[in-house]
Order: structure tokens, then C-alpha cells, then sequence
């Protein structure tokens, strides 16, 4: 966990331009309505192999959602996803499958993905099973013990006929982690991995993932709400905010010299005692999401906004490398000196 | 049994009058510097049907606008203390020893000895709990409104209808809700409103001891940030003491006058939040500050803690932690240390590394020591040890 990896290679999985709309329904007074609800709005960015990518950002942010696309839980509204450098094309038969052989989800709720009514040795048979087409009793038994070695939870005997209830969190949530690989993908997406867990085991995880990236030469997406567990673990760090890309860059600029007033005030608000803490302006304060319009959806928090911000969203603008931000406060100033 | 005086005459809580104050200083105790206690509690027990001991002999005193924080992990007992002392703990559940004072002026109420009437009276407006999990502590088909008018109707009659409405426009106020969502109903809020309005109806009969049972954990940073700024500046301007249940040290070592570090059951560390960071004992704290990562300065190399949480059914004989820890000693395999407070401090640590007396059953004697109640009314058997569960 201490030293991601450096760039590696061409892009694995190319995310481009995803969006997802709601429909959200109601009604009052025997009025129904109607309306749309953007959860992810246009979102791109691409997942190497061997490096670990952080998608950070809070509650209804989009970034489950994103998630869930990925792993075709949602059908997006728009935009695609390239494999390999080609375009997936899931209305083929066999489409959904092969990608999902590929590309595969670890769930937030290690006490909610597992089948409790299952053992550990079920789990993993699956997987094997149909993905891997392993036939014979004894080189699913010989999987399903490599697995278990895999994610540390050794010796596999003592837990392959486990049930999810008879594990520790950190157990459940390795468990879940070998189910995932069981597949054999080359992407995995992993949803607030280690949210769940105490404090003493996110670590061990979170190193397992990294070992995992590092020996398998996965692509890891890490999806937390934990900007420092993102600075430590992934190699670029992704700002969601309500549904849209902010910023984006190598781990250590995004969290070190933050350029986006709301990847800065989630610095500001995350616990740290180690330094000495700055008041958070009220501005700041929580609003609903919604629709705002065209303009930059952190406007009415922003402690710094101008009139150009509620009119329209900034474009990425880029702050040196591939660090870049959506702010206009970033913009080049114009050779009139406006 | 103590009388216990009523409410009205001990609230010395400056009702309107907005004090200014910078929330982000620490140590900040209002009212006076001299510590008073308000909660002790003393060797408390508490097992799980038989042999799961989910706290053991544990010891504090919170003393009058104190926060003092409980950190631990799952199955370390925190949470089980925090219910506890609101008397909440239900079958299988039971008190096998201890004692929780509740100091009120002169004197000392025994909580694990009160009447059912007298414990109703008790709860809420003297002491309150935030739950962690605000959606299902909020009842779902009430408005939040309703929940507010609830417990103040149900503990003050004689609130006519117009000031309990105020009352409660008052405590959403305070929270920072806006006031047009006290009609709103539970599922209408954000995760961090609803935490909010819990904190608002904890409020609501101005207790003295607010007990937060990972009041932040669902909420994301920036929520959080806000509610913990928000509970410092309430603190100031209220003087309530608060007893902080979290497993996140990081946030704790925030906003925490004090923090006691348990392990499966048993408190191993405590002390000052500037004292734990710089300065930590007990291998498991060293262990927990090795464990999370920090968003500004240079990158610290993370250790954690190998191994995992033991199951509080079958705990290893010794110190609970030896399993994990890599300085263990033949003594730690065989012998529990005692808590060892330091001379004329705040600081304590349960470890044999750090001057644990070898005397064995010396762990006793300690809470002993500690044992000096004003006036206290002591009833064995109360209604907890016989299993009848009260509501609040």
C-alpha cells in the first residue's frame, strides 16, 4: 500500500462518456409526476492493467452507480465502454457473459453478498464451474483451495465449508474478494471494499487487493468515500461529484495540492489529527442534488462561486500533467486581462 | 432509593443565551475548570448468556461537559457499555457486577438499581442516546415533528401544544435543519438531516449526559464534519458531558476531551487525545494509529494489526490481545495485566509492558480503590438482573 504502482500500459477498460438517468415517479394530491433524475452525467476515464484507480466522492454521488454500470447491474443511459481497445457490444449472444467473465464487482456489504443459507466451498464452486469450465470434483476442490490461499484465508480447510455467519467481516469480505476472482477477470471493481470492516482489518484487505493487482496484473477500480485511503492505495485518483467528474490526476497532486474547491473542502472535513484543523465555511453546507441546470453543480456550495458558475460548468482545465480540474477558478485568464 | 430532585431545578443550562465560541478549540469544558463527575461507572461485567463476557470490570468517570471517547472494535464492548448505561441491554444480556452512578448535586443515583419509573423519568431527560443508524431509529411513519412532540408530551405534560411546537422549532434550529422539514417524514432526509433530527430529539429534554453510539458512521466526511462541529458547539453553549462510542480513532482524537481504547471487553488505554498520538502504550493503539491513513504530511508507513478480532465466546487466556501483538510476553499467554493509572494523570494503560503489577486478582483491587459514593442507594437485584426489559 505504500507505493502504487507507476502508469503502465494502454487502458484496459476505456469508460467513456457514461451517463444514467433516473426515472424517478411520484405523486401528491393524486397528481402523478414525472421526472429525470442524472446519477452519472457523462463520466470517462480508463483502468490499467496492474494499477489501482480510486473513484472518491460522498454518499449520491454516482459513484456506486458507476459501478453498477460497469458491472452491467444498470444499463447506462449513455456513452460505452471499451475492452481491450474494443467496443463492447452487449446486445450479442453471449455479449453480457464474456464481458462479465472479464470484468467483475466486490460488493460494500460483505454480510449481504454472501448466500448465508451457503458454505464458502458453494461460493466458490460456482464461479469455477461456469466461467472457468472446470469439470472434474477434484480440480474444482483444487481451485477453490487456491482461491482461499489467494486471499489469505488459510489453511483452506478450516473455512471452505464455513457459512457466511461462522466469518468475521474481513473473512466474509476475502471470501467475497475470491469469489470475484474465481472468474479469472482482468478488472475488478470494488465498491467501498473496506468500509464495512474495523479499522484494524481495512488495512489487511486493502493490501490483499494491492498484492492481488500487483501478481495478477489487474485493473482495480476502488470506489471509497475515504480520500485518504485513496492517496495511500490507487496510483490516480478520480473526484466524483454529483454525478460528474471534478477532478482527477496521480493520487499524491489530487490530495496534496487539491485544486477543486470541493476535493478541498473533503480534505478539509476528513479526519486527521495529526495536522491541526481549518473551519470549514458555512456555505458548505449540505443541498439536495438535483437538477441544477447547465451551471457547475457545486455552485450553491461553493465558497468561492462567480456568476459565470451558475450559467455553465467549467471544462476540465488542466493544472500540469494529467492532473486536471473543472473550475473555472483554473480557466486562463484572458489576454485582456479581464 | 434516592429522591431524585426534579428536572427543571438542576438544568443550570443557559437557555437562549448564545454563547461565542470557536468550536474547533479543544478542551473548551464550560461551566467550571473543577472536574465534577456526572456518570462513574465501576467494574462493570456484563456476559452474554454464559461465558461470553462482552465488558469486564471496566471503570470511568465522566466528569460534567466532558466528551469522552469509547473506541474499539467490532465486539469490543463499546456498545454494549454505551447500553449499559441507558439501561437498554436486553436477554441474553445481563449485569454480572458493577455499579453506574449518576451524580445529581449532592447525590449519587444508582442506574442499575432504578425503578422502572423512576429509570423512565430518568432516560431522556437526564441522560439520551444517538443511535447509529438513524433510519431505523426514527420512526418511519411519523414526521419528525411528531417524534419531537412525542417525547416532550411524554415527559412534560404540562407543555401546552403551541410550546412544544416552538420547542421544537427551537431544537431543529439548533441541529441546523431548515425549519420547513420538520413536517418531513424520516425517508424525505438525507442520511446526514436524519442523523440531525436524532441528535435534535436527544436534545430535547436538555439531558445531561448524551451518549453517541456511532452517531457518524453512515455519513460521508464532509456530513460528518459538519455534525461533529455542530455537537462541539452545542457542547460549548448546552455544557452536556458526552460518552462517544466510535471505532474510528482518527475522528475521535477530533473532538474527545478523553479516550478510553477497549479490547475485547476490557479498556487497555486511555488518556488525552494529544497523550494517545504522541505518546501511545498499549501495542493495540500503536497498532490502530498504524492503521489509518492521513491526508496531509508525508506518507506514514501503515503496519495494522495482523491476525483478527477474537470472539468474545472463547477469548484467549492472558492479555486478549497477545494473539496480535508482536512484543507478547510468557506473561501476557497466562495473565490478564492490571489497569495501571499513572500518578496524578489522566493516563492508564493495561499492558505488561507498561508496568502491569504481577500480583494475581490485583485487577480487582483497583475498582475497589476507586469506590467512594456520596450517598448512594444500593438495591441488589434491580429489574435488569431479573430480565425485565422496560421502554423508554
Amino acid at each position: 500500500m505504500d507505493n502504487p504502482q507507476e502508469v503502465a500500459g494502454p487502458p484496459l477498460l476505456d469508460v467513456v462518456n457514461v451517463s444514467k438517468r433516473f426515472v424517478v415517479r411520484g405523486s401528491r394530491q393524486s397528481v402523478t409526476w414525472r421526472r429525470h433524475l442524472t446519477a452519472v452525467d457523462g463520466v470517462s476515464f480508463s483502468l490499467r492493467a496492474g494499477e489501482i484507480t480510486a473513484l472518491v466522492g460522498e454518499s449520491g454521488s454516482g459513484k456506486s452507480t458507476v459501478a453498477r454500470m460497469l458491472s452491467r447491474l444498470e444499463t447506462p443511459s449513455g456513452g460505452y465502454v471499451n475492452l481491450h481497445g474494443e467496443r463492447v457490444r452487449f446486445g450479442v449472444p453471449g455479449g453480457r457473459r464474456a464481458y462479465l467473465r472479464q470484468v467483475q464487482l466486490i460488493f460494500q456489504d460483505p454480510f449481504a453478498s454472501l448466500n448465508p443459507v451457503h458454505t464458502v466451498r458453494y461460493h466458490l464452486e460456482r464461479p469455477l464451474r461456469v466461467h472457468q469450465h472446470l469439470r472434474s470434483q477434484q480440480d474444482v476442490e483444487r481451485g477453490v483451495a487456491a482461491l482461499l490461499e489467494e486471499v489469505h484465508l488459510t489453511p483452506p480447510s478450516r473455512f471452505i465449508d464455513c457459512y457466511p455467519h461462522q466469518l468475521s467481516g474481513g473473512q466474509r469480505q476475502r471470501v467475497a474478494i475470491a469469489r470475484a476472482l474465481a472468474v479469472g477477470p482482468k478488472v475488478v471493481l470494488a465498491d467501498e471494499p473496506v468500509s464495512m470492516l474495523d479499522v484494524s482489518i481495512r488495512l489487511g484487505v486493502l493490501n490483499l487487493l494491492a498484492q492481488l493487482v500487483e501478481e495478477r496484473g489487474l485493473a482495480l477500480m476502488y470506489i471509497t468515500h475515504d480520500i485518504a485511503s485513496a492517496r495511500y492505495f490507487a496510483a490516480t485518483t478520480h473526484v466524483m461529484y454529483s454525478g460528474q467528474l471534478i477532478e482527477s490526476g496521480p493520487s499524491e497532486d489530487v490530495t496534496q495540492s487539491p485544486r477543486h474547491p470541493y476535493t478541498q473542502l473533503l480534505l478539509e472535513s476528513s479526519p486527521d489529527p495529526t495536522r491541526s484543523r481549518k473551519r470549514i465555511p458555512l456555505s458548505a453546507l449540505e443541498v439536495a442534488h438535483g437538477n441544477i441546470g447547465t451551471g457547475c453543480r457545486f455552485q450553491p456550495r461553493c465558497p468561492y462561486a462567480m456568476p459565470r458558475c451558475a450559467e455553465e460548468a467549467s471544462p476540465r482545465q488542466a493544472v500540469g500533467g494529467t492532473h486536471w480540474a473543472a473550475c473555472w477558478l483554473l480557466a486562463p485568464v484572458p489576454a485582456d486581462g479581464q | 432509593m434516592t429522591n431524585r430532585e426534579p428536572v427543571a431545578a438542576n438544568s443550570a443550562l443557559p437557555r437562549g443565551a448564545t454563547i461565542e465560541v470557536d468550536p474547533l478549540r479543544r478542551n473548551q469544558r464550560p461551566a467550571s475548570d473543577r472536574f465534577e463527575p456526572l456518570v462513574e461507572i465501576q467494574h462493570l461485567t456484563v456476559e452474554y448468556g454464559v461465558g461470553a463476557v462482552a465488558v469486564s470490570g471496566f471503570d470511568l468517570t465522566i466528569g460534567r461537559g466532558e466528551i469522552v471517547g469509547i473506541v474499539g472494535e467490532s465486539g469490543s464492548g463499546k456498545s454494549t457499555l454505551a447500553y449499559a448505561v441507558m439501561r437498554l441491554l436486553r436477554e441474553p444480556a445481563h449485569i454480572r457486577e458493577g455499579r453506574i452512578l449518576y451524580y445529581q448535586g449532592d447525590s449519587a443515583t444508582e442506574l442499575l438499581a432504578v425503578e422502572r419509573d423512576q429509570l423512565r423519568a430518568l432516560r431522556w431527560s437526564e441522560l439520551a442516546i444517538v443511535f447509529q443508524s438513524a433510519m431505523n431509529a426514527l420512526n418511519p411513519v411519523m414526521t419528525l415533528h411528531a417524534q419531537i412532540d412525542d417525547v416532550l408530551r411524554a415527559h412534560d405534560r404540562t407543555l401546552t401544544r403551541t410550546s412544544r411546537r416552538e420547542r421544537g422549532e427551537e431544537l431543529f434550529k439548533l441541529v441546523g435543519i431548515p425549519l420547513d422539514r420538520l413536517r418531513a417524514y424520516p425517508h424525505e432526509l438525507s442520511g446526514g438531516m436524519r442523523q440531525r433530527a436524532l441528535i435534535a430529539i436527544a436534545l430535547a429534554l436538555k439531558p445531561n449526559l448524551l451518549i453517541m453510539d456511532e452517531p457518524t458512521t453512515a455519513l460521508d466526511v464532509v456530513t460528518q464534519r459538519q455534525i461533529l462541529d455542530e455537537l462541539l458547539r452545542l457542547r460549548a453553549e448546552l455544557g452536556f458531558s458526552m460518552m462517544f462510542v466510535t471505532h474510528d480513532l482518527a475522528l475521535i482524537m477530533d473532538i474527545a476531551d478523553r479516550i478510553v481504547v477497549m479490547y475485547a471487553g476490557r479498556a487497555v488505554e486511555a488518556g488525552g487525545p494529544e497523550d494517545l498520538l504522541r505518546d501511545p502504550r498499549h501495542p493495540y493503539t500503536i497498532g490502530l494509529l498504524n492503521s489509518f491513513p492521513t491526508v496531509s504530511g508525508p506518507k506514514r508507513r501503515l503496519t495494522g494489526i495482523p491476525g483478527f478480532p477474537p470472539n468474545i465466546a472463547e477469548l484467549p487466556q492472558g492479555c486478549a490481545f497477545h494473539p496480535r501483538c508482536d512484543r507478547a510476553l510468557d506473561v501476557c499467554r497466562q495473565q490478564v495485566p492490571t489497569f495501571t493509572v499513572e500518578e496524578g494523570s489522566n493516563r492508564g494503560v493495561r499492558c505488561w509492558l507498561h508496568g502491569a503489577s504481577t500480583t494475581l486478582g490485583a485487577e480487582a483491587s483497583v475498582a475497589e480503590e476507586q469506590c467512594e459514593p456520596a450517598k448512594l442507594a444500593r438495591n441488589q437485584g434491580s429489574d435488569m438482573d431479573r430480565g425485565r426489559s422496560s421502554g423508554p
